[in-house]
């Protein structure tokens, strides 16, 4: 469910959000956030859904994503 | 034989293979992505999420890896669950703060090498985690 939310709106979040972090939990998104605020990010993640997995991942920049190809 | 098939990430015209995967320390557990690299020996993930496992960088083994421009960078390693699919394997995976690629990274030791087959299918742009039953 969250890997299908990510994949369905990456080249947004690329291209508005590349170099942060996603945290999502049961396809609803917690927050966006540069990795200095990641960890208040993943705690907001766990207590709001405390039974439920987090979805944390990078968001890669046009230019990242180009050096791995 | 069993098959896990995923299909590719698009971003305009590229075509990346991206996967779910769900890593476990002793005690925490969350879900990622990680771009299936055949050119890379280990997988190597981003040390900021050594914090969401509750794992200290210092408990893990040091490795210098060579990343694919060539320079030498800093891994730690740490052998945990990682679940593919239903499939659990207990890869090694390195957590690096040197790792210049916006990925986590599966790469052929000890995941690659989980599997009968690991197959990138270009033409119906999906990669498939083949095991014999």
């Amino acid at each position: 469910m969250d890997h299908d939310y990510f994949a369905r709106h990456f080249p947004s979040l690329v291209r508005k959000h590349g170099g942060k972090w996603i945290v999502l939990v049961q396809g609803h998104l917690v927050g966006i956030s540069h990795k200095g605020k990641l960890a208040g990010l993943i705690a907001k993640a766990r207590a709001q859904y405390p039974a439920s997995t987090p979805f944390i991942a990078p968001i890669p920049t046009r230019q990242e994503i180009e050096c791995v190809l | 034989m069993r098959s896990l098939d995923f299909p590719y990430t698009r971003l305009g015209a590229l075509f990346l293979p991206i996967v779910p995967v769900t890593i476990t320390s002793r005690n925490v557990t969350f879900r990622t992505d990680a771009y299936v690299d055949s050119g890379a020996f280990y997988s190597i993930f981003r040390s900021e999420l050594l914090n969401s496992l509750e794992l200290r960088k210092e408990q893990g083994r040091i490795k210098m890896l060579k990343a694919a421009d060539g320079k030498l960078i800093r891994g730690y390693l740490f052998r945990l669950t990682l679940e593919i699919g239903n499939i659990k394997l207990r890869p090694l995976i390195a957590f690096s703060d040197q790792l210049n690629v916006g990925f986590n990274l599966l790469g052929r030791h000890t995941v690659f090498s989980s599997f009968d087959e690991v197959a990138f299918n270009e033409r119906r742009k999906t990669v498939s985690f083949r095991l014999s039953n």
